[in-house]
């Protein structure tokens, strides 16, 4: 087992002490940043989703892992930017206005930071106008809106009415998700796409990200 | 039933006992989470003529008042409740933080609404911080409610019982469940990950708040039990899609301890226990049944594998289904009057047979439902509820 299998493994395991050790002993190892996120703790994160795609791993298992890679992450950070590792793509994510829940909007926001994305986390509550004043900001690529409640899902085509008012709708790609979202729904609000949970969320938000630098 | 008329409460304990009434028994503000958000309660209050009255707050998180005796008549719904708010005590103080309300709970969490555009209270700051047994030691766990208050509501139960026909139903949960209270006094995540990393520390808070509950049912149980015919507890283990945490982990940390406390429950009253659980929660049936509890609720018809039909015919026979009389996750809010009373219909024919069903809306009729789909709900399931059509 290398130091990168190592370090993969602890994430897996959600084991953040090691995680840790292990980021700092692949450092020393001069291992170059990029392959030690690639290939230690996105690699992790994919097989955690795989586990839960799988119904091995819960939401528990899930959250111990993704903090396991943030820990490691935080100590690998300034390397990363040292060595200009450009992120996959630029997320802002949030749940609507009115919604206060947040823990799928959080793993969500996990597993695309354990894909290789930067992202941005707006919190809950967060109104059309701060998505828009954070997307003129920001330049995301995408932006995520989470919502828990049949009551607060209509905020989410206030977002994207919001965006297109603001002349930013062509600029991002649009993902939204939670319990009572639907991809019919999606359609008709006019959302590039809808995930059902952190997991897919992650793979559709690769493959619009790609779509969008296509054009 | 031969000429005698069927009382609702002989109807309801027919139903409960797999068998078949003279009609469904209807349930509406019953329990915590078989009711109607408080905006929406009073747009069908005035759309269907009935007097307003103040309202009076049952549930602050959920923004639920207790149903009029009005409202419950005019659905000819066979229950009514016996029970206080459960998360608060009656006294709390809402006030206001910035662009939100807020309030303490009797766990010492705040909760937030938002001003604009809010539905509910949510937690959003906790008094355990860290999963450490030092902060067990030191947290001010709180106490049931007092010995008067546990007279008053077996004075009201038994006065109910004497003078009405209904079946009564009562809680003297103080919280949330067994595994969902600890995620109110520490967060969620915090806890789902202390499950794991913290097992010791995860496992005591659980049983402390056990030890609470049962305390807090005995009290109300010496007073109430012998009145009531439905015992209520919730305890939401389950998503959209399945288990929210591994079932071995279910079975492992927190079975044991619901177990526990229905047996305390079970040495007190002879009445009927009702499980709720939102979510995918067939996998969970087996373990309900085993464990001493009669009811299901609420039978969220859109969660994975959740199919009415198959259910009924996997458990119908040992547990007894309230709920998932029409979806409140698309149909109730969305649909049209028609597809709603299509859905009720299609549900009754699913859950009726043999009986052992009770009609209630998947969980709380939320708000933006608009009333002539509530109608057109709890008018269907009286008119097509009848057995021997």
């Amino acid at each position: 087992m290398t130091t990168l299998d190592d370090l993969c493994q602890s994430v897996i395991e959600g084991d953040r002490g090691l995680a840790q050790d292990l980021v700092k002993k692949a450092i020393e190892e001069n291992i170059p940043a990029e392959r030690i996120l690639k290939e230690g703790l996105i690699r992790a994160m994919a097989e955690v989703g795989v586990k839960f795609e799988n119904g091995e791993y819960f939401v528990p298992e899930m959250l111990i892992a993704a903090r396991a890679m943030q820990n490691g992450l935080s100590l690998l950070r300034p390397y990363l930017v040292s060595a200009k590792v450009q992120a996959i793509g630029k997320v802002l994510i949030g749940t609507v206005q009115g919604d206060l829940h947040d823990i799928g909007k959080n793993l969500v926001a996990m597993m695309l930071e354990g894909a290789g994305f930067e992202v941005i986390d707006l919190g809950v509550d967060v109104s059309p106008e701060k998505y828009v004043q954070a997307a003129r900001e920001h330049h995301p690529d995408l932006i995520a809106c989470s919502a828990l409640l049949t009551t607060t899902m209509p905020r989410m085509k206030d977002i994207i009415d919001a965006l297109k008012e603001n002349g930013l709708r062509d600029q991002v790609k649009v993902m939204i998700g939670g319990a009572p979202v639907t991809e019919s729904f999606a359609r008709q609000i006019g959302a590039d796409a809808c995930a059902a949970d952190a997991v897919s969320a992650s793979t559709r938000a690769l493959e619009l990200v790609l779509e969008l630098k296509k054009g | 039933m031969d000429d005698k008329k069927t009382t609702s409460r002989e109807r309801v304990m027919l139903a409960l006992n797999h068998k078949e009434p003279d009609r469904i028994p209807i349930d509406l503000g019953a329990t915590i989470v078989t009711s109607i958000a408080n905006r929406t309660y009073l747009e069908l209050e005035k759309y269907l003529g009935l007097p307003l009255e103040e309202i009076k707050v049952l549930d602050y998180v959920q923004q639920l008042p207790y149903v009029s005796e009005a409202l419950m008549q005019r659905f000819d719904v066979d229950f009514r409740m016996v029970q206080l708010p459960a998360a608060t005590t009656s006294g709390v103080e809402i006030f206001e933080e910035g662009d939100y309300y807020a309030f303490f709970d009797r766990w010492g969490s705040k909760l937030h609404m938002p001003k604009k555009a809010g539905f509910y209270f949510d937690w959003v700051d906790f008094p355990i911080k860290e999963p450490a047994m030092a902060a067990l030691d030191t947290y001010r766990w709180p106490l049931p409610d007092p010995m008067e208050v546990n007279m008053q509501l077996g004075t009201l139960a038994k006065q109910l019982y004497e003078n009405s026909d209904y079946a009564l139903v009562g809680s003297a949960v103080i919280g949330g469940g067994i595994f969902e209270q600890p995620a109110r006094i520490m967060g969620m995540q915090n806890f789902l990950m202390a499950l794991l990393s913290e097992p010791a520390f995860a496992d005591r808070l659980m049983e402390t708040i056990t030890d609470i509950y049962i305390e807090s049912c005995n009290r109300y149980l010496d007073h109430v039990g012998p009145y009531i015919q439905v015992f209520t507890y919730w305890d939401d283990v389950a998503g959209q899609n399945g288990w929210l945490i591994r079932p071995e982990l279910y079975r492992k940390m927190i079975k044991p301890k619901q177990k526990r406390l229905v047996e305390a429950i079970k040495k007190k009253t002879d009445a009927k226990l009702f499980y709720h659980s939102c979510g995918a929660t067939r996998d969970l049936i087996p373990d309900l049944i085993e464990i001493g509890f009669d009811i299901l609720n609420p039978v969220q018809v859109s969660a994975k594998g959740m199919d009415t039909k198959t259910l009924k015919t996997e458990f119908g026979r040992d547990i007894v289904f309230w709920g998932g009389g029409v979806d409140t996750q698309h149909v109730l809010p969305f649909g049209s009057p028609q597809e709603v009373a299509d859905e009720v219909k299609r549900r009754i024919d699913d859950l009726a047979p043999g009986g052992g069903f009770v009609f209630a809306a998947v969980h709380n009729i939320q708000a933006l439902v608009p009333p002539e789909n509530i109608v057109a709900a709890f008018d269907t399931a009286r008119e097509y509820g009848t057995y021997g059509r």
